[in-house]
């Protein structure tokens, strides 16, 4: 069957990431509409146990390219397993997680195999059988709608805004192994560094606490890990915040940093300006702590708390915990 | 010419028929023009701000086949090598590469400075080449622009800390989200 949809699955350590199972829910619904099959390639290490998950949100059938040297992201080695299931399958569309390693393989895909990319979907269409793609652009100030002429359409899916939901009834994949022979490469890919002991990523986490430069200094984001905790979110921070060097950059949620869509955020201490404003607008719900009553946060968040985060903050953590200590 | 104030020695403006506004139209031109130069490092931001696509960079080496470092927050430079530093979900991965090679930028590569008078004046002397491409046919095209929807303001809940069990009721039982 040629037509197909492809998705590209893609795994933390020996897992796959929410933003996988996000894509191939998605792309169940896409080949439902174009009655054909969805598969997915999933290459890493370890995850031979695994890939019958991927079924579990819809796909028909996986080929899985299982090597330790795949553990991370290789983009020599990524794209010539992936060239080699995309020339088998033939497929009609190509989604993948816009995540660190989705953006940085799809495009080079796109350029052999002659065709483009939508890049950080938050929606998708079909018209006469062509891939619609909506996307932010221009920091968020814009929607785009693009459709890709060429084929396969290739898109990348905003982690966090596509439902992942179980396929009814669930599939049980045929699971294909692909052989991989390890082409020579000029990069070395080293070592993967964690910072600290972070469980989850900001484009991934349902709960963002984010602090800005009314946190006064890095020592008092001690108060917003502790609500994190509390909530099991994890902790962001504004441009001004990174500027100062009180967090790294990878916390910064905004136009230079990351795009959150999670389900809950709680800005502390952020003002609100349009560069932070784009990153994270797009969350379900936003909640907004500033002594400033005039802060523009408040002109868009869901609910706000005018007051001091030194006080707020902390009664916040003790009543969350009274909260989730009732259930 | 700012670009040229801040130290390039040339500069090349591929002046395109039309709007670029398909990444692999643009990253043909760019690999067209770069084909045959030497060099051993060839730099891009991580994305553009207007279209924020992420894909000129891979697709430039990829024409080009040499290797790309993308989103790098660090870069070492020596003996025909380099070390780059890539920012991913939750921590960084060190790669190693062969020059040429090409690297796409994250915010804390560097810190860009301003140029002073002196580099600004000398600018103006340096070269800048123009000169008229025609893109490849674009595979991607701009149905419609729409602004998003717009996030009408909520409520202020209260002031200070009496704020807070209304805040968490509000949360459970209207918004739904805990």
């Amino acid at each position: 069957m040629t037509g197909e949809v492809l998705v590209l699955a893609e795994s933390s350590g020996a897992a796959f990431r929410k933003s996988t199972f996000e894509a191939v829910t998605e792309g169940r619904r896409l080949a439902d509409l174009l009655n054909v099959n969805e598969c997915a390639l999933a290459i890493g290490s370890g995850l031979t146990d695994h890939a019958s998950e991927l079924g579990r949100y819809g796909a028909d059938s996986v080929f899985l390219a299982d090597d330790p040297s795949l553990a991370l992201f290789h983009p020599d080695y990524y794209r010539q397993i992936a060239l080699l299931v995309i020339k088998k399958v033939n497929p009609s569309i190509i989604l993948a997680a816009a995540t660190s390693s989705g953006k940085d393989l799809v495009p080079r895909l796109a350029i052999h195999l002659d065709t483009a990319v939508a890049s950080e979907c938050t929606k998708l269409e079909l018209e006469s059988g062509k891939l619609v793609a909506t996307r932010p652009a221009f920091a968020g100030k814009v929607l785009l709608r693009v459709k890709v002429n060429s084929s396969p359409s290739i898109a990348t899916l905003r982690p966090n805004v596509f439902t992942a939901k179980e396929a009814v009834p669930s599939k049980k994949p045929t699971v294909e192994q692909i052989q991989f022979n390890r082409p020579d490469s000029r990069m070395v890919v080293k070592e993967f560094a964690t910072q600290g002991v972070k469980k989850l990523d900001l484009t991934e986490a349902s709960v963002i606490i984010s602090g800005g430069r009314g946190m006064g200094g890095p020592q008092n984001y001690k108060i917003l890990e502790e609500l994190a905790e509390v909530m099991g979110g994890v902790v962001g921070a504004s441009r001004a915040s990174v500027d100062a060097g009180w967090r790294p950059h990878s916390d910064q949620v905004g136009q230079t940093g990351r795009t959150v869509s999670p389900t809950l955020y709680i800005a502390c201490g952020i003002s609100g300006a349009i560069q932070h404003r784009v990153g994270m607008i797009n969350s379900k719900v936003i909640v907004a702590i500033n002594k400033d009553p005039e802060a523009p946060i408040f002109g868009f968040a869901d609910y706000g708390i005018v007051g001091d985060v030194f006080e707020v903050v902390p009664a916040l953590t003790r009543e969350m915990k009274a909260y989730y200590g009732k259930m | 010419m700012k670009a040229l104030a801040l130290g390039a020695d040339k500069a090349v403006h591929l002046k395109s028929d039309r709007i670029p506004d398909d990444p692999g139209s643009i990253a043909k031109a760019l690999a067209n023009e770069l084909k045959g130069l030497k060099f051993d490092v060839l730099l891009f931001g991580k994305k553009g701000v207007d279209d924020d696509n992420q894909q000129v960079g891979q697709m430039v080496s990829e024409l080009l086949g040499i290797p790309c470092v993308t989103q790098i927050v660090k870069l070492e430079v020596s003996d025909g090598k380099a070390v780059a530093h890539r920012e991913v979900e939750g921590g960084s991965i060190t790669v190693e590469t062969t020059l040429p090679a090409t690297f796409t930028a994250e915010k804390d590569l560097t810190i860009p400075r301003y140029a002073s008078l002196r580099e600004l004046v000398a600018a103006k002397k340096k070269p800048i080449v123009v000169k008229d491409i025609q893109l490849s046919p674009s595979s991607i095209e701009i149905v419609s622009i729409q602004n998003p929807p717009p996030r009408p303001a909520g409520k202020i809940v209260g002031r200070g800390v009496d704020a807070v069990p209304i805040l968490v009721k509000l949360l459970h039982e209207e918004a739904k989200v805990i």
